[in-house]
């Protein structure tokens, strides 16, 4: 296996990891609350900088990346307790605007607490290489944002289709009305589904601040990349953003070592393009979504 | 209320026929106090006292109103009456940018060439935009656009290529021996192009053209089923707005000097967006009270830092953090105004004029004598 091939898929793998870690929480989002979120971007910056600081002073990196990802948690929830439970109903478009204002919003604040430089952490992971198979070498920071996609996603999974809270928030995604009829409090179902959405937004932040370095608009930027990923998994579908996250980050990554790393952003909106072209649900997403 | 004499009535006839109601002084008073005419009197007000007592630094932000006032009305043209929502307003201001840029070191630099020419390129891009537009609505056209300000970008990043990290300087135009770039000239040029599109748009959205849209955007299905070209009229809706935008972006050019890529990225393209929303999605004045708003704002943060200046450190801050505290602002601004009042700052300013009136009103009656009626009124 060539070295080029080796990079792709080691960097194809992680940055697909990143892209499912956002794509995750924006699904869990539009299937419980009905809204395209564009501030997942503005979650992953908070985590990031959260985490930064706290490792920073000198916390361990588990334990901070829980309190942050925990902070996010308590942020996404309030976000939408406090505004976007408001806008229920409201059309697509208007929320999804709201959700832009959102961002900027809290990317403004971000900067105006961290500043808008390059966020510097200490080294939290050696450089050891691991050969798993044949000549794919990760490194532990590789692995970590492995680890961290699966286990979130086992969480996720898990939780919505084997527990009684995942299959209120199921029910409230598939028909809110009828929800509210068998005694769903949809409110607190909904605050919850934005609550683990900034909960995996943070981690994907936090994955992305340790395997590379940095500035909070790079971060920010991030969640908009993860559109064509989202995208072609399907809106409504959560394998299917981790599947597309990995296909959109291996495409990206062929395209840095064959072409540069400039056309990356280009190849990937250009797959979104696609996707909205000729199959508007994505790979595995329902039928619902194919006209939004 | 008496009952109108008999003879009124033949008189009120013929003058409905013409169109012009029932003729009398309180006709004329109704043109004049429309707001059109009003609006019409205080913007050329507003021009003539900039133009002529305004400051280069005024010059320059109305030029900046104006040219951002031409994108948000067109904007505004898609969002507010079509329904169709676009992330890429900057991408095509850098179409016209652009080709204005090219245009007036390669000798076609006579101006209004180049913005004609910005505006045609303009309705190109627009035609592109609308046909996939033409299968979304809502939020799928927002990926869609906000893919084509990626690529959009893109191209123009490749297109300047890495020989030219400052981009492409702009000949200034000139009509002989008058500079048109200058802040006077270039200041009239974007306010009298702003007032030909709101006079255009005007007339459309009072017509079946703004009908045709206000259909589509409430509901395509029964907009179809009433007979309306669905394709026809988005297409003209995209096709219009962008050749306007294409439009601004060349007059933009004009301003900056130096046309680069990184100016049109999507935080212009956010900044066009929030102004629209925050101004009031649906009127013509909303979009350019939110460019006057956007644009005026940092300055109000200055200002405000002004009333800390005895405390240095508060004051200090602001003013270093000026631009983030606005786009902060911008933010949370969008963020109420789309939770608790849809109008924008037009509503609003509405709200506040109706409770002065009510309260205007109140008082006069409380201040009033007592009047004694002594004629029963008639059944």
């Amino acid at each position: 296996m060539s070295n080029d091939v080796a990079t792709i898929v080691i960097n194809g793998l992680v940055n697909g990891c990143i892209y499912a870690l956002i794509g995750v929480g924006f699904v869990v989002i539009f299937r419980a609350t009905g809204v395209v979120s564009f501030a997942q971007g503005a979650f992953m910056v908070l985590g990031a900088e959260i985490f930064a600081s706290l490792v920073n002073d000198g916390l361990s990196t588990g334990p901070a990346a829980i309190l942050a990802a925990g902070g996010a948690f308590i942020f996404g929830g309030l976000v939408y307790w406090l505004a976007f439970s408001r806008l229920t109903g409201a059309e697509a478009f208007i929320t999804s605007v709201a959700t832009v204002g959102l961002g900027i919003l809290v990317e403004a604040v971000v900067l105006l607490i961290w500043g808008p430089a390059i966020i510097v952490i200490p080294q939290l992971f050696s450089y050891q290489v691991h050969h798993l198979v044949g000549q794919l070498g990760f490194s532990n920071i590789d692995l970590f944002a492995m680890a961290v996609t699966v286990a979130v996603f086992a969480v996720v999974l898990f939780g919505l289709h084997r527990t009684p809270v995942g299959l209120r928030m199921r029910a409230v995604a598939n028909n809110p009305r009828l929800a509210v009829f068998t005694g769903v409090n949809v409110l607190v179902t909904s605050t919850l589904a934005w609550a683990i959405a900034g909960l995996t937004a943070a981690l994907a932040g936090i994955v992305y601040l340790v395997g590379t370095q940095p500035d909070p608009g790079s971060i920010y930027a991030l969640g908009l990349a993860a559109f064509p990923a989202i995208l072609l998994g399907g809106f409504d579908s959560i394998p299917g953003t981790l599947v597309g996250g990995i296909i959109i980050g291996l495409v990206q990554a062929t395209v840095a070592v064959y072409v540069g790393g400039a056309w990356q952003d280009v190849v990937a909106y250009g797959v979104l393009l696609a996707v909205l072209l000729l199959r508007p649900q994505g790979m595995f997403g329902s039928p619902q979504v194919a006209r939004l | 209320m008496t009952v109108p004499a008999a003879q009124d009535s033949a008189a009120r006839e013929s003058a409905a026929v013409a169109g012009r109601g029932s003729g009398d002084a309180g006709d004329d008073r109704a043109f004049w106090r429309s707001k059109t005419t009003i609006g019409t009197a205080v913007y050329l007000v507003a021009v003539v006292a900039v133009l002529f007592g305004g400051s280069q630094f005024t010059l320059y932000e109305g030029t900046l109103i104006a040219t951002y006032g031409i994108v948000t009305v067109a904007q505004d043209w898609i969002f507010g009456r079509a329904g169709l929502v676009s992330l890429g307003p900057a991408a095509i201001m850098a179409v016209g940018a652009f080709t204005t840029a090219r245009l007036s070191t390669e000798g076609w630099g006579f101006f209004p060439v180049p913005l004609l020419i910005s505006f045609v390129f303009g309705g190109v891009i627009g035609l592109l935009i609308g046909i996939p537009g033409l299968r979304f609505r809502g939020l799928y056209l927002m990926l869609t656009t906000l893919a084509l300000q990626f690529i959009i970008s893109f191209a123009a990043e490749q297109y300047q290529g890495v020989n030219r990290e400052a981009g492409f300087t702009v000949t200034p135009p000139t009509w002989g021996s008058l500079q048109l770039a200058n802040p006077q000239p270039l200041f009239l040029i974007s306010v009298i192009l702003l007032g030909l599109v709101l006079l255009g748009l005007s007339g459309i959205h009072g017509g079946a053209p703004g009908r045709a849209w206000n259909a589509i955007r409430q509901n395509e299905a029964a907009a179809s089923v009433l007979g309306i070209n669905l394709v026809r009229w988005k297409l003209a809706a995209f096709i219009g707005s962008s050749a306007v935008i294409a439009a601004a972006g060349s007059v933009y050019a004009y301003q900056i000097g130096q046309v680069q890529y990184t100016t049109f990225s999507l935080d212009l393209s956010l900044t066009l967006v929030v102004m629209v929303f925050i101004g009031g999605v649906g009127t013509l004045i909303g979009p350019i009270i939110g460019a006057v708003g956007v644009v005026l704002l940092p300055q109000g943060i200055q200002e405000i830092s002004n009333l800390f200046s005895g405390m240095p450190s508060v004051s200090g801050w602001l003013q270093l953090n000026e631009g983030i505290v606005a786009d902060g602002i911008y933010g949370l601004l969008l963020l109420l105004l789309l939770i608790f009042e849809r109008g924008g700052l037009v509503a609003i300013g509405q709200r506040l004029g109706r409770g002065a009136v009510a309260a205007g009103r109140l008082a006069v009656r409380a201040s009033a004598p007592r009047i004694r009626r002594t004629n029963a009124p008639s059944p």
